[in-house]
C-alpha cells in the first residue's frame, strides 16, 4: 500500500512542519539553533585544516618557526599553544569531540532512561519498585567525584569510557520523567481500549506509549547534551581526560599548566567562550522546544 | 427460555486503600463492587443505572477483564473467564468487547483511523492486509461512518465527537463480539448525536449482539434496555424488566431517580425526591442498609441489618426492608 504510507508520512510531515513553524516564532530558539549550525560547520571543517598544511595538525603540528606559545599572526589566526600548535585548528577539533561526546553521551543516558522509565512506569509493582530505588540510588550519587573515582580507578583514559560513564550517571533523572509520563498515559483510556482489543504488553509500550513520549525523550536529551559536555571538560580540565586527543577542556587544562592563564588570552579565551556558546546554544533550542511540547509554557500574546 | 450469554455471580472488588507508611499492607478497601449477580440473555440488554461511585464502571471493567475480581464468578458463553491468558484471552477478546466512555480519550491520537479500527484484527492476526482493510471498510459502514475512505486516513483530531465515537464502536465490532460492555458510550455527545447511536445499536441488537450499557441516565436506559439493574454502593438494589422497574419502582433510591428524569409535558407536575448528601465513602460504608443515611423512610432495621434482595415476583428483585 504505498499510497496509504506516502499519506503517512505527509502527515509526519506535516506534523514537523507545524513544529517548526512554532519554532520560528521563538527568536532565542532560533539564536541557539544558528550557534549549533556554527559549530556543526566548525566540526565539519576541522579535517580540511591539516590537509592545507601539516603545521595545522592539532595534535602533532607543530610549526618549526615558532618555539613556544605566541598571540594571533598571519599563519596562525589564534596564536599557538606553548609547543607551537596552533590554537585554530585545536578548537575545531574541539568542536567535533564536545558535539560527539555531547550527543552519543545524551543519547545513551536517555535511551536507557526512557526504556527504564517505560517499563518501570507500565509495569508498576514490584518493578516498579525496584526500578525506582535503583534509580533513587543513581540519582543521590555526587556525579563529578564519582566520575573522578571511575576514571581514575579505569586508568586507561579513552573519551569513549568517559562517555559511558556519563551515560550511566545520566539517566535517572530522565528515567523519573518519563515514568511519570507512562504512569499517566497507562490509564488514558485508549490504552484500555488498546487492551480489549487484545494488545500485548510489548505491543501497547511500543505502538501506542512511545510514541507520545518521545517528544519528551527528545527534549530530556538536549539538556543532557549540556551537562555532558560541561562533564567532559570538567575531567580533561582536572587532567582525566583522554590525553590523546584536543578536547576544550585538554586545551584549557594545557594553559593552565602551563602557566599561560593569565599571560595568554588568545588561548584561554577561545576554548571557555566556545564551551559557553555551545552549552547555551543547546540550552536555548531545549527551552524553545519545552514550549512546544508543553503549550501550557506559552506565551499567550 | 434462553440460555444466558453472560452469566454473573455474586461478583466482587475490592481495591485496596494504602495509608503512609503502610509498606504494601492496605489499611482497608474500597467495596467497589460488592455482591453483584446477574444474567444477560443473548440479544438482550441489561442496564446498570447509578450515580458516579456507585461501581457500575468497575462492574463493566471486570467483565471486559480490564481488572480481575476479587471474588465471584463470570461465565460468558459457559467459559469461567477467571484467570485465562495469552492466546486465550485474546479469543476471549474476540467474543467481548467495549464502548468507551470519552470519545477524545478513547482513541490514540497519534493513530488514524484506519490504524485504530484495524488494530483488533492486527493483534489477533485476522486476515492479511488486503482482507483486514476490507473489514475496516465494512466496519465503517456498519457505524454509519461513510464514505469509509473520506475518514480512513484521518486522524482523532480531524473528527467530530460524534464521529471518534463511531470509529471508536467500528473497533470494537470488527471482530464481531458476541458481547459488548458499553460505558456510557453517550453521555459525552450532543442530544442530537445521542439518538443515532442508540439507534445504531439497537439495530446491532437485532443482529444478536448483548449488551451490558451503564449509564446514570434513566431516560436512556428505558429507551435502550430489556431489564435495567439499579446499582447504590457497589450493590445491586434494584433489578428487573424496564418497564417493570420504571412503572412499578419499589426501591427509594430507584424512586429518587426516576423523579430526576425529565418529563416532556411543561404542564405535567410530580413530586421531586431530593437526595440529601452524597453517596458515602465505599471504603467506609454505612451500617445495614447501605442508602439509609439518605433515605427518607428509615427506619430502626435498617440501621441495623443488610436487606437482601428479594423477588416480587415477575423476576423483580429487591433490597429493602420495607417492601414486604
Amino acid at each position: 500500500m504505498p499510497k496509504l504510507n506516502s499519506i503517512h508520512a505527509m502527515n509526519r510531515i506535516q506534523s514537523l512542519k507545524n513544529g517548526w513553524n512554532l519554532f520560528r516564532k521563538d527568536k532565542l530558539g532560533l539564536l541557539g539553533l544558528s550557534i549549533l549550525l556554527f559549530f556543526i560547520l566548525m566540526a565539519l571543517f576541522a579535517p580540511l585544516m591539516p590537509r592545507l598544511n601539516s603545521i595545522y595538525k592539532p595534535m602533532t603540528g607543530f610549526d618549526p618557526e615558532v618555539s613556544g606559545s605566541f598571540p594571533p599572526s598571519k599563519t596562525h589566526l589564534l596564536g599557538t599553544d606553548y609547543l607551537g600548535r596552533d590554537i585554530l585548528s585545536q578548537l575545531m577539533k574541539g568542536a567535533q569531540i564536545a558535539l560527539a561526546v555531547g550527543l552519543t553521551a545524551a543519547f545513551t543516558s536517555v535511551l536507557i532512561g526512557t526504556v527504564i522509565g517505560l517499563i518501570s512506569g507500565y509495569f508498576g509493582r514490584l518493578t516498579d519498585t525496584i526500578l525506582m530505588r535503583i534509580t533513587d540510588i543513581m540519582l543521590t550519587l555526587p556525579g563529578l567525584p564519582l566520575i573522578i573515582v571511575i576514571a581514575s580507578a579505569i586508568g586507561k583514559q579513552s573519551v569513549w569510557i568517559i562517555v559511558i560513564i556519563i551515560a550511566i550517571l545520566g539517566w535517572p533523572s530522565t528515567a523519573r520523567v518519563i515514568r511519570a509520563q507512562t504512569l499517566s498515559l497507562r490509564e488514558r483510556p485508549f490504552i484500555e481500549a488498546a487492551k480489549v482489543a487484545g494488545a500485548s504488553s510489548p505491543r501497547i509500550i511500543f505502538r501506542h506509549i512511545t510514541p507520545n513520549i518521545l517528544p519528551l525523550s527528545f527534549l530530556y536529551m538536549t539538556f543532557g547534551v549540556t551537562g555532558a559536555i560541561l562533564a567532559e571538560a570538567g575531567l580533561s580540565f582536572i587532567g582525566l581526560g583522554d590525553p590523546s586527543i584536543v578536547s576544550w577542556g585538554m586545551m584549557l587544562q594545557w594553559c593552565f599548566t602551563t602557566g599561560y592563564t593569565f599571560r595568554a588570552p588568545y588561548w584561554v579565551f577561545p576554548p571557555g567562550l566556545c564551551l559557553s556558546l555551545l552549552t547555551f546554544a543547546f540550552y536555548l533550542i531545549g527551552r524553545a522546544l519545552d514550549e512546544i511540547i508543553n503549550p501550557r509554557l506559552r506565551e499567550t500574546k | 427460555m434462553n440460555q444466558p450469554l453472560v452469566k454473573v455471580h455474586n461478583l466482587k472488588k475490592y481495591f485496596p486503600v494504602k495509608a503512609g507508611f503502610s509498606f504494601g499492607k492496605a489499611s482497608g478497601y474500597v467495596r467497589a463492587v460488592d455482591g453483584v449477580s446477574f444474567d444477560i440473555e443473548k440479544g438482550k440488554i441489561l442496564g446498570l443505572v447509578g450515580e458516579s461511585g456507585a461501581g457500575k464502571t468497575t462492574c463493566g471493567k471486570l467483565l471486559v477483564k480490564l481488572l480481575e475480581p476479587t471474588e465471584g464468578k463470570i461465565l460468558i458463553n459457559d467459559q469461567n473467564i477467571e484467570g485465562i491468558k495469552g492466546s486465550r484471552l485474546k479469543e476471549f477478546h474476540r467474543l467481548v468487547q467495549m464502548f468507551f466512555q470519552d470519545p477524545y480519550e478513547s482513541l490514540n491520537p497519534r493513530f488514524t483511523v484506519m490504524q485504530t479500527v484495524a488494530e483488533p484484527l492486527l493483534v489477533q492476526g485476522i486476515g492479511d492486509r488486503g482482507e483486514r482493510e476490507t473489514k475496516v471498510f465494512q466496519a465503517l459502514k456498519s457505524v454509519e461512518l461513510s464514505p469509509p475512505q473520506h475518514f480512513i486516513h484521518r486522524f482523532p483530531h480531524e473528527l467530530s465527537g460524534g464521529q471518534r465515537q463511531r470509529v471508536s464502536m467500528a473497533r470494537a465490532l470488527i471482530v464481531r463480539p458476541k458481547f459488548v460492555v458499553a460505558d456510557e458510550p453517550v453521555s459525552m455527545l450532543d442530544a442530537s448525536i445521542r439518538a443515532g447511536l442508540l439507534n445504531l445499536m439497537l439495530r446491532l441488537r437485532e443482529e444478536g449482539l448483548s449488551y451490558l450499557f451503564i449509564t446514570h441516565d434513566l431516560a436512556v436506559a428505558r429507551y435502550l434496555c430489556d431489564e435495567i439493574g439499579v446499582m447504590y454502593l457497589g450493590k445491586m438494589v434494584e433489578k428487573g424488566r424496564t418497564e417493570e422497574v420504571v412503572q412499578h419502582a419499589a426501591h427509594p433510591y430507584t424512586m429518587a431517580l426516576l423523579s430526576a428524569v425529565p418529563i416532556p409535558d411543561p404542564q405535567m407536575r410530580r413530586d421531586r425526591v431530593v437526595l440529601p448528601g452524597e453517596i458515602p465513602d465505599p471504603a467506609n460504608p454505612p451500617s445495614g442498609c447501605p442508602f439509609h443515611p439518605r433515605c427518607r423512610y428509615v427506619k430502626k432495621e435498617c440501621l441495623e441489618m443488610e436487606p437482601k434482595l428479594k423477588d416480587l415476583g415477575d423476576d423483580h428483585l429487591i433490597a429493602c426492608h420495607l417492601v414486604k
